[in-house]
């Protein structure tokens, strides 16, 4: 524990006053989170009562909004702004993995059902579960 | 002499001794640690939506399954999941309210907000046992089975009212894995909070196992944050 203490930019002693808290931003970001999660949860209750875009627009949307909270989240409540260049490309290299992985998965889940509907006999069990 | 002068802005490379990046090994670590996690989630739900694709035409419609809300009759699609949502957002927001408290060494401040943080936890599992009650207990219509069982109400590893097989599966799958992500969230909070009280880190100096939980606990709602979009909006 000692040995990583020094890493600390300031260690505190028990004598030191409080400083006043600076929550302001904290308050800001739980703002667009919360809006974000209302716009969202209002757009998929009235297009489940009204029809009025097609889902799979919607879709996209939910997507792009669920992006923005990833990144706030992961911006400013981790702290990850705060940290070096170098350390944020470390951990963002994962994005581009995933994105790969998540292109190549859906590609093929198309594909399969493709296979199941051109192929019925693919499928082992019956009825229109699907013991893959 | 140009190279003389070129030497003198150079950066100097790391050569150990010190903290890489400027982060502390504990904190770098715990980053990693959620990296192979969100690697772990991801393959789950990509998986979901590769399955999804497969099935289209069988797959429910996740406003006809999640539409339950305690004390209330009659069916209100995603106001509940919406409202455990918000519970992990605002118990997220107590928590970096910790974290910023800690970096004042405001000790009241870590153990009011750590509290805060604990109780939105166990509302959070308390919901989410809730909905896994009503998602196995199923509609009181339930679903005729064509292959002579009869009728099946709610939910299980075999067969389910909702859709395919997998359907349920990874319901239990994927919302059982984050909500044992949760439990041992609410538990690390736990820790951290009684020794908090208990002056450990005023003695220590620095409230740093404050922020490696946070990471944590901000993992976790980040990860719901996903499983909310599809699992209950797409």
């Amino acid at each position: 524990m000692e040995l990583y203490d020094n890493y600390q930019q300031h260690l505190h002693s028990a004598s030191d006053p409080i400083p006043a808290p600076k929550t302001a931003w904290i308050w800001k970001i739980f703002w667009y989170l919360l809006a974000i999660t209302v716009i969202e949860v209002g757009l998929a209750f009235a297009n489940y009562e009204m029809h009025f875009v097609s889902k799979q627009i919607l879709k996209y949307l939910f997507i792009g909004m669920t992006l923005l909270k990833a990144y706030y989240i992961i911006f400013a409540y981790m702290h990850l702004k705060d940290e070096k260049m170098g350390f944020r490309l470390t951990l963002g290299f994962l994005v581009v993995l995933l994105a790969y992985f998540v292109a190549l998965m859906m590609i093929e889940g198309l594909y399969q059902e493709n296979v199941r509907l051109i192929f019925p006999s693919y499928l082992i069990s019956d009825a229109p579960a699907f013991g893959l | 002499m140009a190279h003389a002068v070129s030497t003198v802005d150079a950066p100097k490379p790391w050569s150990g001794g010190d903290a890489p990046f400027n982060i502390s090994w504990g904190k770098m670590m715990m980053w990693f640690f959620l990296v192979s996690d969100a690697l772990t989630f991801s393959s789950l739900l990509i998986y979901y939506g590769a399955t999804r694709n497969m099935n289209r035409e069988f797959w429910p419609n996740p406003d006809e399954v999640y539409n339950h809300f305690p004390f209330v009759e009659g069916h209100i699609p995603l106001a509940f999941v919406s409202l455990m949502t918000f519970i992990l957002i605002m118990s997220s927001v107590t928590m970096v309210l910790a974290v910023e408290a800690g970096h004042r060494f405001d000790k009241k401040g870590v153990v009011k907000w750590m509290i805060w943080t604990v109780i939105g936890g166990f509302m959070f599992l308390g919901s989410q046992a809730y909905e896994w009650y009503h998602f196995i207990h199923g509609t009181a219509e339930g679903k005729v089975v064509e292959h002579g069982l009869g009728v099946i109400h709610g939910a299980n590893m075999v067969e389910n009212e909702y859709g395919p097989k997998q359907f349920a599966n990874l319901f239990f799958l994927i919302t059982g894995f984050h909500g044992s992500h949760v439990f041992s969230g609410v538990i690390l909070n736990i820790l951290v909070l009684i020794m908090a009280a208990r002056g450990f880190f005023h003695r220590r100096g620095h409230y740093e196992m404050v922020e490696k939980v946070g990471l944590y606990w901000h993992f976790v709602d980040l990860v719901w944050v996903f499983v909310f979009t599809f699992f209950y909006l797409i």
